[in-house]
């Protein structure tokens, strides 16, 4: 597949962000979404990104996830140099590394809530039978949802779609999982169970969780949080130490 | 694959409505055109059947140059008994006919002693014309289903117009070859119904009564008619034909003899020709139906899920297998209105063979139709359909395969 | 004014008295070919476009206005044949059938340009009007209308000799003038009996191009004969009045 094999070194970090920069047209007008940012995330983190709509928080997670690719500068996820992939290649690498939450939970409709987590083991990676049910099922329980199992995502509460949206994100036993805005369509109690959903996962599997917000109170949640402005990275803080599972 | 299907039919069950129509509409397509190719088909056959058995044959065989004076009958434009033997040895040797028969055209005035009019008349060997014209037999309206020596059968119109009937005895004068003039008592055995196109109207006469009173000294042929055991070989036979007799040449090198098909004689070819002409559109018509309400769906169908395309695209579901997914609901749409459309179709053409159904053609009353549709012919509009289904769904499932998945994401 | 017009009325009168009388002249004419009734000796020959040349011996025989029959004597395949003419009805027997058989005029029985009204003709008086007669140089021009319809041409174009009082050219029209055949007489010939008459008329025909027929008079006698003889039932023995 002409993946890049990543060397011994950088495989501490998840996520290794040099001078990344992102441009865009509107237009005529050329924006800069993204002004040189850099920053390495390690294995396993609980990291959110914060700041004020426009700060250039999804363009990041766009590139971290390569659905979209940096203007300038370089940009290694799981040790591999995402640039150079082509989009057959970024979507394999998608598929095997990455698992993704969205804000507005995008299940598919005509699929049960067992059926949606199922779909990456089946249309994305190619995993047998017994072994996929037991990865699902593994995961229904551990998102509180195994009694939904056989409901159809118009059958079930928002909060109760992002836990099935954690879930598939996870099915495929990702090295990462990005979520952006994944709270926005959420009630605060709902939310905050949410992310204490997320922050199991993390214990559990060890992936590491990349998140962002515009949310002050969502954010507290985070382990490690990164300020954003104007495409800038303004700041970096981090909480206690990390929990190691 | 099962998978794919699974999801196509779920999605599919989404817009029940949508999904009925548009599978609704390639279904009564494919209705149609069923009962149409097995209607016009049958039609067609027994038509085709009808002029060759019942006059011309499948082929005939002349001396060269007498088709185009057909008209006048000309006597010196018949094959001499030495090139009929070439002809008939060659025959005789080819395994595809079933049975050939030698005739002798000629024109005569047919006299009741009281009027007289004129008559085109055909000598034959009864037993050979009859394995040739299978349907000849069928035309005998009165009298004997036979021909004996002193016998005529005349047509139907000659029967009412002069108001002779089988047992009556008549005179057929004619002039020879050389110009001397002959005439001969015949008894009326049989009346005739006509048939369509050339030779429909002529009257039968056994050969050697011909030759007398043509005062032919040795045999001469007019026509040589053909019946092949399968008839869908016709066209390769006639070639087959043509190659082996344009090798032989007269004195002049000239060639003797002159091959026509059956679709070079009668008229109705182009009336056969017309049929396959409206099947050929109506298929058209039905690729046009299923293309446009496939491709019509298709777009829809993926346009209202843009951002659906984004999510699975962004959790790693690679190009291809978007595409096959939209392709596989194409398909299945396709062949849910294939399946119900045989199924329906088939059963319209089974209640109209029960219900025997009866048409005139020509002078020929009460022939019953017989829907027939080839199994082939059931396959072919089948995966015509189907394979339209998916060609038309290929543009969209192509545009959801490269959508970009942060556009796509970010669409409402 | 009176006399005037007295004038011009005695000359209408007049005129008509110098006149030719034009039914009196064909009436000549008809006399001059033939006696009303008498027996005939012909030879008929068709010539076709190749050269090639048919010949027919054909012994006929008249009584009254409209009698005729006549009979093959060679070749071998058409000895025996006869023809009957009654008015307007025509038989034909072949010794073959046995019983002879209504034919029309038109129809031709031994094929060529001459036709059976041609071969068994009527006086031309008998069948036609004269609408108008001129002098042209030595030459009578008639042109004749039919009486009926049943007449095999509607209209005939005659030239004759004015001495003689034969035809030179007959022109054979249908109503609208249409040519359909052209009768040359030929010649003249003594036959005895006070019979002075063409021995041969050639025809062609611009519908049969490259044909042409020829009528050769070999004998021609008055005589009479019984009714009898033109009957159906006579028309196998007519070749006994030889």
């Amino acid at each position: 597949m002409g993946l890049v094999v990543a060397e011994n070194i950088t495989k501490i970090y998840s996520v290794v962000a040099t001078k990344v920069s992102k441009d865009y047209t509107a237009g005529e007008i050329a924006i800069r979404a993204l002004k040189e940012v850099s920053f390495e995330i390690e294995p396993a983190s609980f990291v959110s990104f914060v700041g004020p709509s426009g700060s250039g928080k999804t363009t990041l997670l766009n590139l971290i996830g390569c659905l979209d690719k940096p203007t300038e500068g370089s940009l290694r996820v799981a040790g591999t140099d995402v640039l150079h992939l082509d989009r057959n290649q970024s979507a394999s690498f998608r598929g095997d590394n990455i698992g993704f939450i969205f804000q507005d939970f995008n299940l598919i409709p005509v699929l049960t809530v067992f059926e949606n987590i199922e779909y990456p083991l089946l249309m994305v990676q190619k995993i047998p039978g017994g072994e996929r049910k037991k990865r699902v099922l593994k995961l229904l329980e551990a998102v509180g949802m195994i009694e939904q199992k056989d409901k159809y995502p118009d059958q079930i509460s928002g909060g109760q779609k992002q836990r099935v949206a954690i879930a598939r994100a996870l099915v495929t036993n990702p090295k990462l999982v990005l979520a952006d805005e994944p709270t926005a369509n959420l009630d605060h109690k709902t939310a905050f169970l949410v992310l204490e959903s997320m922050k199991k996962m993390r214990n559990e599997f060890q992936t590491t969780f990349i998140f962002s917000t515009h949310d002050q109170k969502i954010v507290g949640e985070a382990e490690i949080i990164y300020s954003l402005e104007d495409g800038e990275l303004v700041g970096k803080q981090a909480k206690g130490g990390k929990k190691n599972g | 694959m099962g998978n794919l299907f699974k999801i196509a039919i779920r999605n599919l069950s989404r817009y029940k409505r949508r999904t009925l129509l548009t599978a609704s509409l390639i279904t009564i397509g494919v209705v149609f055109v069923l009962v149409f190719i097995s209607i016009s088909g049958s039609f067609k056959n027994m038509m085709i059947a009808q002029v060759t058995d019942a006059s011309l044959g499948h082929l005939q065989v002349h001396r060269k140059g007498y088709m185009a004076a057909i008209d006048s009958l000309p006597l010196n434009m018949n094959l001499r008994l030495q090139a009929y033997k070439k002809l008939e040895n060659l025959l005789k040797s080819q395994p595809e006919i079933e049975a050939f028969s030698p005739r002798i055209k000629f024109g005569g005035m047919f006299s009741t002693f009281v009027e007289t009019t004129s008559i085109r008349l055909n000598g034959v060997y009864p037993d050979q014309e009859f394995k040739t014209v299978p349907l000849l037999p069928s035309r005998i309206i009165k009298g004997e289903k036979s021909l004996n020596k002193g016998e005529i059968m005349i047509p139907e119109l000659l029967s009412i117009g002069m108001g002779v009937k089988p047992g009556d005895i008549i005179v057929i004068v004619t002039t020879n070859k050389d110009s001397s003039v002959n005439g001969k008592k015949f008894k009326v055995s049989g009346v005739l119904e006509s048939a369509q196109g050339l030779g429909g109207r002529d009257g039968y006469v056994h050969i050697e009564d011909a030759m007398e009173v043509l005062r032919m000294e040795e045999m001469e042929i007019s026509e040589v008619a053909i019946h092949l055991k399968d008839f869908s070989k016709e066209a390769a036979f006639t070639e087959k034909l043509e190659g082996l007799l344009e090798k032989e040449v007269n004195q002049k090198g000239k060639p003797i003899y002159e091959v026509h098909p059956w679709e070079k004689i009668s008229p109705f070819y182009n009336i056969a020709r017309m049929i396959d002409v409206m099947t050929i559109s109506i298929k058209i018509m039905l690729i046009a139906v299923v293309l446009i309400s496939i491709m019509n769906v298709m777009i829809m169908a993926v346009y209202e899920r843009i951002r659906e395309i984004g999510t699975i695209a962004a959790i790693g579901t690679l190009p291809r297998k978007i595409l096959a997914m939209f392709m596989m609901e194409g398909f299945s749409l396709g062949a849910l209105g294939v399946i119900i459309g045989n199924i329906i179709g088939l059963g319209i053409i089974l209640i109209l063979n029960l219900s025997g159904l009866s048409f005139d053609f020509g002078r020929q009353k009460g022939l019953i139709l017989k829907a027939t549709i080839a199994p082939v012919d059931v396959l072919i509009v089948s995966g015509i359909v189907i394979l339209i289904s998916v060609l038309a769904s290929l543009q969209p499932a192509l545009k959801a395969s490269r959508m970009e998945p942060i556009k796509a994401l970010r669409h409402v | 004014m009176k006399k005037i017009l007295i004038c011009l009325f005695a000359l209408f009168i007049a005129v008509p008295a110098y006149a030719i009388d034009g039914t009196q002249l064909l009436k000549q004419i008809d006399r001059n070919l033939n006696p009303e009734s008498y027996e005939m000796y012909r030879k008929l020959i068709n010539v076709e476009p190749n050269g090639r040349k048919m010949e027919y011996t054909f012994f006929s025989v008249k009584k009254g206005l409209d009698k005729l029959a006549g009979v093959f004597l060679a070749p071998a395949s058409e000895k025996g044949r006869s023809t009957l003419r009654l008015g307007d009805n025509m038989w034909l027997y072949i010794p073959n059938v046995g019983k002879p058989i209504r034919i029309t005029s038109l129809q031709s029985v031994i094929g060529g340009v001459f036709n059976n009204a041609d071969i068994l003709s009527l006086d031309y008086a008998a069948e036609y009007n004269v609408e108008k007669v001129e002098e042209k140089g030595n030459e009578y021009f008639l042109q004749l209308k039919a009486k009926t319809k049943m007449v095999a041409y509607d209209r005939l174009n005659l030239w004759a000799d004015k001495n003689r009082k034969l035809p030179t050219k007959i022109e054979c029209l249908t109503e609208a003038s249409m040519l359909i055949k052209t009768l040359y007489f030929k010649e003249v010939k003594d036959f005895g009996g006070g019979i002075v008459r063409p021995s041969v008329i050639e025809t062609e025909s611009p519908l049969y191009k490259g044909y042409k027929s020829i009528m050769i008079f070999a004998k021609i006698k008055q005589k009479d004969f019984k009714d009898e003889v033109f009957t159906l039932t006579f028309m196998p023995s007519i070749e006994s009045l030889r």
